[in-house]
């Protein structure tokens, strides 16, 4: 079987050429080559450059998913870990934006969890802090709170992230 | 046009998490256990909207094969009582929080589940949970000054249901006991005093059973579809306790067990000293005793010293609390065998000093 190639457009007009078979693992780009194939490659208007670069390079690496192989198993699995290692908070979002947009289920599923494991153990400031979360809860709630606070639970671990809240 | 505009939000304003459609934010929490979810609720109002709505519920359940969470509960220390505290001018207890304070019997911490999704003004009183993982507190009845309502609720679906109203006895002389049925839908709950039984079984109205008991029910639990209390038989010089059961108020299931707690003495005079705690069983079917558990005697040593201790309980759990002792001792059973004694500690001081509280499987299948 001869490997096709197809062409992708970014949303600032890059143009990113992968094996079909790579392509085809997002069925929203599967649906869109199903009957015809645009001229001047398959438009995204919703991907930047910069996210559909990392995208393909998943695409490309996952084209060909070992079956029964475990070491090639966990080779891809190790490179999973490295793809998104040194990848920032705002690139993680768009990178599920785009899974989410282009309906990769793997990519969907391995951005999912990372976020998720980011979060695991945080308390909820913490949590805030880390992804820029703004406290809107009302005064009502915080003062709350506070009183909570007075009536001397706080020898209570993990459960105070609530009232160390005030202190902001 | 489509295309300039995405192509300025990427470089303009940086996406964050809430920006992320809700089946995202449903797959990435669905990435995090039951507790951290609950936890992150607290982060910010969109949160607490997401990770409330049925169908992020559903999702995380559809992710994670064991959805309850094994607690262990306090109720709040009540107002009244304690007549025998002697300070001069005692402060005036603060009222329960909209909080139920609970021991994550799995991570080993305390954490507060928040109440405040109740539509009811301070105080709420929870008061026990059913086996099916739903809670059941005391809320004053609106438009009532004295009355109170009981409440089925289910914190983490952030659901409730108020019962039909009961005469202001019932809330301040019943026992609430809940679940223990084998069918229905795990809303079965019973209101137990000395003279009568109401039990509400989902049918939408309370039924009432004579129970006809010889003095007031000590330590009632509700298992395998009976009643099961202990009840003072003996005279005013000497107490004589029996074992009394009200069979047939909801179907019950075979195989039902019952824990009975004790002090071990080696001879049968009054004085005699105990050496240990035990933890005996009694097979419902066969009615067989048989022992389930021995406090050691390191952890015995704790409560051989106080004048006062509170053991409650639930399926193969039982807690034990002193006074003066700031933890609590706790046999859990729920992995077989002779079951393993722990302390937990961190526990807040209350009003006499002794906890009350029970067992409480929350999970996301809890339904009303």
């Amino acid at each position: 079987m001869s490997t096709k190639k197809i062409t992708l457009l970014s949303s600032d007009n890059e143009l990113f050429t992968v094996d079909e078979e790579a392509a085809n693992q997002s069925l929203t780009i599967k649906h869109l080559i199903e009957d015809t194939e645009p001229e001047n490659g398959v438009p995204l208007p919703q991907v930047h450059s910069k996210i559909l670069a990392k995208v393909t390079e998943y695409l490309i690496k996952h084209a060909n998913e070992p079956d029964n192989d475990a070491a090639a198993k966990e080779e891809l699995k190790n490179w999973d870990d490295k793809f998104l290692e040194k990848v920032n908070h705002e690139t993680l979002f768009d990178l599920i934006l785009a899974a989410n947009y282009l309906d990769i289920k793997g990519l969907l599923d391995l951005t999912c969890q990372t976020v998720a494991d980011l979060m695991n153990g945080m308390s909820v400031v913490e949590v805030r802090k880390l992804f820029n979360i703004v406290n809107d809860f009302t005064p009502e709630d915080e003062a709350e709170v506070r009183k909570r606070r007075k009536r001397g639970t706080k020898t209570i671990g993990p459960s105070n992230d609530q009232a160390n809240q005030s202190n902001h | 046009m489509e295309t300039s505009s995405s192509a300025a939000a990427a470089t303009e304003t940086a996406t964050n998490l809430l920006q992320l459609p809700q089946d995202s934010l449903h797959q990435i929490f669905s990435g995090l256990p039951l507790r951290q979810v609950l936890q992150c609720r607290s982060v910010c109002r969109a949160l607490l909207h997401t990770l409330s709505s049925p169908s992020f519920l559903l999702h995380h359940q559809h992710y994670h094969n064991t959805p309850s969470l094994p607690l262990l509960s306090l109720r709040p220390s009540q107002h009244h009582h304690h007549h025998h505290h002697h300070n001069n001018q005692p402060p005036p207890p603060p009222p329960p929080p909209h909080h139920l304070l609970s021991f994550d019997l799995l991570l080993r911490r305390w954490l507060r589940l928040p109440l405040h999704f109740l539509p009811f003004p301070p105080p709420l009183l929870p008061v026990t949970s059913s086996p099916q993982g739903l809670l059941f507190l005391w809320a004053p009845t609106p438009d009532s000054s004295s009355s109170l309502s009981l409440v089925a609720a289910n914190p983490i679906t952030r659901t409730h249901r108020v019962l039909p109203p009961l005469g202001s006895a019932w809330s301040r002389h019943g026992t609430v006991l809940a679940g223990g049925g084998g069918g229905g839908g795990g809303g079965e709950v019973i209101v137990l005093t000395e003279i009568a039984a109401l039990v509400y079984g989902g049918g939408g109205e309370w039924r009432k059973y004579s129970t006809n008991l010889p003095s007031k029910p000590r330590s009632p639990v509700a298992v395998g579809g009976r009643v099961v209390a202990l009840c003072d038989v003996g005279s005013p010089w000497r107490s004589h306790w029996k074992m009394y059961w009200c069979p047939g108020c909801w179907e019950g299931g075979g195989g039902a067990r019952l824990l009975m707690v004790g002090g071990l003495k080696s001879s049968f005079s009054i004085n005699a000293a105990c050496s240990t705690i035990v933890i005996l069983r009694l097979d419902l079917g066969t009615l067989q005793w048989d022992e389930a558990g021995r406090m050691p005697p390191e952890m015995f040593t704790c409560f051989q010293e106080t004048s006062k201790f509170k053991v409650f309980g639930g399926g193969e759990r039982v807690c034990f609390s002193a006074r003066r002792l700031k933890r609590l001792a706790v046999w859990d059973c729920s992995d077989g065998g002779k079951g393993d004694w722990t302390w937990i500690d961190g526990v807040p001081e209350s009003g006499d000093g002794l906890c009350r509280g029970f067992f409480y499987e929350a999970s996301l299948t809890a339904v009303l």
